[in-house]
């Protein structure tokens, strides 16, 4: 064995010298985290020493590696700005907290996976915005990387910092460290966007320059063009562009055809497990139903399918190319997808030629889905998940979430009779209007599924006890949703109602079988205040990132304490976020933002959730919401038109009906 | 057919744990279309089987898994599809078809491994002579060396000359080589010899990293470079030597 041949790989390229030195890597945690090199991972080392690079792209998720590595937004953009030959986009993730410590004592800079370069060093540095709990972390990422926490302070050397995801939807809380905000899908401005800082830069411009060219990019907010005022009271007054030329509005980009765009065929595979250790198929982007909690309903509108072969082909060529043991279909609702019969046929007979097994999330529970799940699962081991979200029906007619106490009945028996025992519920609490009854509700609800198994399955017949989870989670108003004008509770309110519902589950008959379980209260308070937050909370976020706050995701790193103090430091009042009455008129830090629905579409669902009126989903009914002004998706095909609301009414007396046409569309 | 795959393992691939070494082999299979069989069952995976697994931190030339193909295939398309999928650092370099009439327990890899060789170079040295071959007859002439060995359930001192089977120092490498007892029975780690080694030679300070304040890293990874050359039965025979090149 010759010296060379060990330490050269088969590709006959030098092996990467690592950031991080041997004695640093073997005394943390995963060292895998931090050395890249994965398979299909982009390595443009060549074509960076022979100048042919223009624009070094850093994309990164500001979690830890195996979070990160498991979303699929930046694998679609990364496989898309690597496609472009003048352009190496590589990654990098938050560095785990027994990294952190070591690098900052050791003055090590943050890093990129792929050339362990400085990020510091890199023209961009796209930072995908995920859920409000990273925010400490991203400016960890700043921070590690040496680039000036605020935009205002940075220089010609620092990289443009562009946050993108759905938190940007608010992106005000984040304003001050953040240069731009791509507002929307990365698939269509992203590229311009390169292209325009190429040219800025070939005509020797500034960052200044730049910035101010960024602002006519469509979907790009550059947030130091505008200016804020606000009211006595706090509220604000004025939104305002500071220069002529900036637009007082920007407006969401999509991807109007999603069969004939950017994706991955060969994503990366991971050395080590990742939360997602699989491929993942989006069948679909956005979703039908407008339940009116949830803003990725809202501001995906309107939903638009990737057609059939398109995505056979695809999931064929992601297996071939990774070699993963499983491949997961994703979508905000798998059972709307009206190509989902063919879709998981073939997949089934390419997935079992493969030994490759299928995931199924996000499955409304009927005869077709269970019959799908016994083919691809052992169906022993497996759980069945319903989402109804809430206890009874008058609060699910509340949050819109189309689904009655009957579909969920008759899917537990159907899923009993098929074999099924164990059983997964998923509710919120500290919804709008909710009284002691709907909080009992949860129990109750989920007391009858368990008698239902009794019912159905006869003794000698039973493989297994009946395991029932029921798990609720704070519900946290979101900006572009019905709800945006939801009022929250105090944190032991929060707690009071999480409590009652546990004790009504201990007045059970079936209470041994089933398990109840409900999500911090602090965390929902942060949360709710970081998601409808304005300029003015950001110093506060800085304050917490310095007095030790990260992974605040993370139960075993989360300290609200510190947060409170920060809030506290900083002047910023908690409850005006939270607890304070929001008027019809008022002026929302993300007013801003055009998603295509309206506000008055928002304010209209908020009136008929009031009165717990059902509004039908998209493919029943049009509801007239705006976002047909895209001219795409579901928009586009023909349907009932019932934008006034005595039409929806008459509509909505037979509810249970109009659920089975939608299904039976499906079919 | 029952085949013996070599493989190496080096550059930062050395930071891949064993575990993940098997989940990366599940796929490279599939990327490359190699016929493995799988296992029954609900979740079923390749059948593999690999001699020994490797700490993290250490490179080899050496490694060995034995796994099974449900059709024919010659060694040199197995190595060439193989290696045509893989991350840099991995590489497959044997493939041999192991014979079919002895009993599985009594030729699988994991069995037949009794010796390992290895190389270790001293990173502290930077280019100074080490402790040289004369150091080394001596060290070996002791009556008996103890080592403290961390078991399960016992920590105990073991004599651990032996389990060494050859030590040699080669001048203008600066590296020592080293053939040490492997087997389920008896084992021993090449950085234990190499500790008693220098302790013996009066040169610690090669075992002594300047800078290791904030990390909890052994010596042994920082201050020594191990790569494991190749695994042997009790006999002195390669464990690929058992198996027979598939011609095609």
């Amino acid at each position: 064995m010759s010296e060379e041949m060990i330490q050269l790989g088969m590709s006959g390229e030098t092996e990467r010298n690592l950031a991080l030195p041997d004695d640093i890597l073997l005394s943390i945690d995963k060292p895998a985290r931090y050395i890249g090199g994965e398979v299909n991972s982009v390595d443009k080392r060549k074509a960076l020493a022979e100048g042919r690079i223009r624009t070094r792209f850093c994309m990164c998720f500001p979690d830890v590696y195996e979070i990160g590595m498991s979303h699929l937004g930046i694998q679609i953009l990364y496989h898309m700005l690597n496609s472009r030959e003048d352009i190496w986009c590589e990654r990098v993730y938050s560095p785990w907290t027994d990294l952190d410590p070591i690098m900052r004592e050791r003055k090590i800079p943050l890093f990129a996976l792929e050339s362990q370069d400085p990020v510091k060093n890199f023209d961009f540095l796209g930072i995908t915005i995920q859920y409000e709990m990273c925010y400490t972390n991203i400016l960890q990422i700043l921070d590690l990387s040496g680039i000036p926490l605020h935009a205002c302070e940075r220089g010609e050397e620092d990289p443009i910092v562009i946050g993108g995801g759905p938190c940007t939807y608010n992106p005000e809380p984040l304003a001050d460290f953040f240069d731009l905000f791509y507002i929307g899908e990365g698939e269509t401005s992203m590229l311009p966007l390169v292209d325009l800082w190429q040219e800025n830069k070939a005509m020797g411009g500034s960052r200044q320059d730049f910035l101010k060219k960024a602002a006519s990019v469509p979907g790009i907010y550059v947030p130091s063009l505008y200016e804020v005022t606000y009211k006595e009271d706090a509220t604000i007054e004025a939104f305002t562009p500071k220069a002529p030329g900036v637009p007082a509005v920007i407006r969401k980009e999509i991807q109007k055809d999603l069969s004939d765009t950017y994706y991955p065929d060969a994503p990366i595979v991971p050395f080590i497990k990742v939360t997602q250790d699989r491929v993942v198929l989006e069948i679909q982007r956005g979703c039908i139903r407008g339940c009116r909690f949830c803003q990725a309903g809202m501001i995906y509108r309107p939903v638009r399918e990737r057609n059939l072969k398109f995505l056979q082909d695809l999931a064929a060529k992601m297996l071939d190319a990774t070699g993963q043991d499983e491949i997961s279909l994703s979508s905000l609702s798998s059972s709307d997808y009206t190509q989902l019969e063919p879709l998981l046929n073939s997949l089934i007979e390419e997935c079992n030629r493969r030994y490759v097994n299928i995931s199924l999330p996000s499955l409304r529970i009927d005869s077709f889905s269970l019959d799908v799940m016994s083919k691809v699962q052992d169906i022993r081991k497996s759980s069945l998940t319903f989402a109804p979200e809430a206890g009874t029906q008058r609060m699910r007619n509340v949050i819109n979430k189309g689904l009655t106490e009957e579909d969920i009945l008759n899917g537990a028996a159907e899923a009993f009779r098929g074999g099924w025992t164990k059983v997964k519920l998923y509710f919120m609490l500290g919804l709008p209007g909710e009284t002691e009854e709907d909080m009992k509700g949860i129990a109750e609800l989920s007391e009858r599924i368990c008698e239902r198994f009794f019912d159905e399955v006869p003794k000698e017949k039973r493989k297994g006890k009946i395991q029932l989870t029921a798990s609720s989670s704070f519900f946290v108003p979101k900006p572009f949703t019905p709800f945006q004008w939801a009022t929250m509770f105090p944190k032991e309110e929060y707690i009071r109602r999480a409590r009652l519902v546990k004790d009504t589950f201990r007045q059970q008959l079936n209470q041994k079988s089933m398990h109840y379980q409900y999500h911090e209260a602090d965390v929902t308070v942060l949360e709710g205040i970081l998601a409808r937050g304005d300029r003015r909370v950001a110093p506060a976020i800085e304050a917490a990132y310095r007095s030790g706050c990260l992974f605040d995701a993370w139960s075993e790193t989360f300290d609200d304490r510190k947060w409170m103090d920060a809030f506290r430091a900083c002047g910023v009042d908690p409850d005006f976020y939270t607890l304070r009455e929001r008027g019809a008129d008022e002026i929302f830090p993300w007013d801003f933002i055009d998603i295509g629905v309206t506000k008055k579409f928002l304010r209209r669902e908020w009136e008929r959730a009031m009165r717990a009126e059902v509004t039908p989903n998209c493919r029943q009914a049009c509801s007239g919401c705006g976002a047909a002004s895209f001219g795409c998706g579901i928009c586009t095909e023909p349907r009932n038109h019932n934008e006034s609301s005595s039409d929806t009414k008459e509509i909505l007396s037979d509810e249970g009906q109009t659920e089975e046409m939608a299904g039976g569309i499906r079919e | 057919m029952r085949i013996r795959v070599r493989f190496e393992k080096t550059g930062n691939m050395r930071f891949i744990g064993h575990l993940d070494i098997l989940r990366y082999f599940q796929k490279a299979f599939q990327r490359a279309d190699i016929p493995v069989k799988y296992s029954e069952g609900f979740h079923p995976h390749p059948v593999m089987s690999f001699a020994s697994p490797l700490s993290v931190g250490l490179t080899s030339a050496g490694e060995y898994m034995d796994t099974e193909l449900t059709e024919e295939m010659s060694s040199r398309e197995f190595l060439t599809r193989l290696n045509a999928v893989m991350a840099k650092g991995m590489k497959v370099t044997e493939c041999r078809r192991l014979p079919e009439d002895i009993k599985k327990k009594n030729n699988n890899a994991m069995a037949l491994v009794g010796l390992a060789d290895y190389r270790v170079k001293l990173r502290l040295l930077e280019g100074r002579p080490g402790p040289d071959a004369s150091e080394i007859r001596r060290f070996l002439t002791q009556p008996e060396v103890l080592a403290v060995r961390h078991g399960k359930h016992k920590t105990e001192e073991i004599d651990i000359l032996p389990r060494i089977h050859a030590f040699s120092f080669e001048e203008n490498t600066n590296s020592y080589y080293m053939r040490l007892a492997a087997s389920s029975a008896a084992n021993l780690k090449p950085e234990t010899v190499m500790e008693a080694f220098l302790r013996f030679a009066g040169r610690e300070e090669l075992m002594q990293p300047a800078e290791t304040s904030d990390c909890k890293a052994l010596p042994r990874d920082v201050c020594f470079d191990i790569c494991r050359l190749d695994m042997l039965t009790e006999d002195g025979r390669s464990l690929g030597e058992l198996g027979t090149d598939i011609p095609g």
